[in-house]
């Protein structure tokens, strides 16, 4: 019992405490945890949680799946936090990549030894359209984004919609939407230098 | 040629390449400060896509989980500055970092090839992936010794992760309900036989209101019977829940949460399989708290 209550880690680094005076940014948090900081990875947890956790859900939609996923994801930034460069991206930038990723790992796993049904993709890919459509009810940058994808030809927002929230690949979404790849290339990269423009994504 | 992947920084910031067109653009990046400085910029866009998807508060215990896995987590050294990094005069391409040698690549084929299949993630990630897909299986390994009563190989194959999960969330429970009962002022720990073989080990803090019951060589009873729990006070037994197959054999420790004021002993009994309301044979443990 001695023995496993040291692996535990009850125990805080000294100096490793947060100065709660002001609000610190995701990237100033990031950059704490780096330093082994347990509360300011506390912080950023709870000010991102729920964004990755939407992105992840959004994705992987098995409730229980994604909270493994989530798991997974902060147990990610939080090794690797040591790793993160701010030259690479921001880091709400960089936390949602991770959670992308890992969703979009979980979502091919599981499929790969079922194999996807594409109609069934399609079917969820739009009851997933009416879902962005009901969600203009969150914050002003969420309405932000969605009046830019409006913005976009139906197709670009389709190819968009079907690679980020459906996990699909880029070949799977060119059998989808019945076009040739190199078009569906296309279309993504138009339509994200658009809605990157109308953003005003630095 | 280029222009084929050039069209590609799009699919690349939504992971939307499979593995080898993805190395190909990766490497194309590398060359291309211009291009890569596009697939950051629509990789930050990709954000902006997760913030449409809508937030969802996780529930509660998706933070207690992570924080206790975190606590168990030792963060990765920071990435080893290379000499030849330092000669090349070139800065790497924003997006891209460059591939180290990923070691003990060979012991998990099976690994990359599934990582491979996934078709997403970039060199780093991969990398990233599989240490972490390691380090996750070492920290299980780590609760599973540690806890003394959980065991089991941990296999470090990709495919075998989701077990490996379900251990490490199963000892990260434990470990924690152990660290509560450890830190708690009252804590208190002990051995009680079983009067037909065995050993139950208890660790309790009734401030905490938390009980780990682990059993060690408790004899295997006839189909359609099990071990019951029961909480003793001056009012009587109070029935606890059965012992599972797990809990039974000790692969697995029972953990108990809940007020134990009043609680003078842990009781258990063999009974159906269903349970009983009150116990019906003799206890073969009966140990004061």
């Amino acid at each position: 019992m001695k023995a496993s209550y040291g692996t535990m880690g009850v125990m805080k680094l000294p100096g490793t405490a947060r100065n709660e005076s002001e609000p610190a940014t995701l990237n100033d948090l990031l950059a704490r945890v780096a330093l082994g900081d347990e509360d300011a990875f506390e912080a950023l947890y709870d000010d991102s949680a729920s964004l990755v956790f939407g992105l992840i859900k959004r994705v992987v939609r098995d409730p229980d799946l994604s909270e493994e996923v989530l798991q997974e994801v902060f147990v990610e930034v939080w090794q690797h936090a040591t790793r993160y460069d701010a030259d690479r991206g921001s880091a709400r930038s960089w936390i949602c990549t991770v959670a992308h990723r890992r969703a979009v790992d979980k979502v091919r796993a599981t499929v790969s030894s079922t194999k996807r049904d594409l109609a069934q993709g399609i079917k969820e890919f739009q009851e997933s359209t009416d879902d962005v459509a009901d969600i203009a009810v969150l914050r002003a940058d969420v309405d932000r984004v969605l009046k830019a994808l409006e913005t976009l030809t139906e197709m670009q927002r389709d190819a968009i919609r079907l690679a980020y929230y459906g996990g699909y690949t880029h070949r799977e979404v060119a059998t989808l939407l019945q076009v040739p790849l190199g078009t569906v290339k296309t279309r993504i990269r138009d339509g994200m230098i658009i809605l990157r423009d109308r953003l005003g994504v630095a | 040629m280029s222009d084929h992947k050039h069209s590609s920084t799009g699919a690349w910031a939504l992971n939307a390449l499979e593995d080898a067109e993805r190395a190909e653009v990766e490497a194309y990046l590398e060359e291309n400060p211009e291009a890569a400085e596009e697939a950051r910029s629509l990789a930050e866009t990709a954000t902006h896509l997760a913030a449409a998807a809508g937030a969802e508060t996780p529930p509660p215990r998706a933070k207690r989980d992570i924080m206790a896995a975190i606590k168990q987590t030792r963060q990765l050294p920071p990435t080893p500055q290379e000499p030849e990094q330092e000669e090349s005069a070139p800065a790497p391409a924003p997006t891209v970092q460059a591939a180290e040698p990923a070691p003990a690549e060979e012991r998990e084929a099976e690994a990359e090839q599934e990582a491979a299949d996934a078709d997403v993630v970039s060199l780093d990630a991969f990398r990233r992936k599989q240490q972490s897909t390691r380090i996750l299986a070492a920290a299980a390994t780590v609760l599973l010794l540690s806890s003394g009563v959980l065991t089991g190989v941990v296999m470090v194959q990709q495919n075998e992760l989701d077990e490996t999960k379900t251990q490490l969330a199963q000892a990260t429970r434990y470990q924690q309900s152990v660290g509560q009962i450890m830190t708690a002022s009252d804590a208190k720990m002990t051995n009680a036989p079983s009067s037909s073989g065995g050993t139950i080990h208890l660790s309790y803090s009734t401030e905490e209101g938390m009980m780990v019951l682990a059993s060690s060589n408790l004899p295997e009873l006839p189909e359609g019977r099990g071990y019951e729990l029961w909480l003793i006070s001056e009012d009587g037994a109070a029935p606890a829940g059965m012992l599972t197959e797990q809990e039974a054999s000790g692969d697995e420790p029972k953990i108990l949460e809940g007020p134990m004021e009043g609680i003078t002993h842990i009781g258990i009994t063999v009974e159906p399989a269903t349970g009983s309301e009150q116990p019906t044979t003799d206890p073969i443990v009966l140990s004061e708290l």
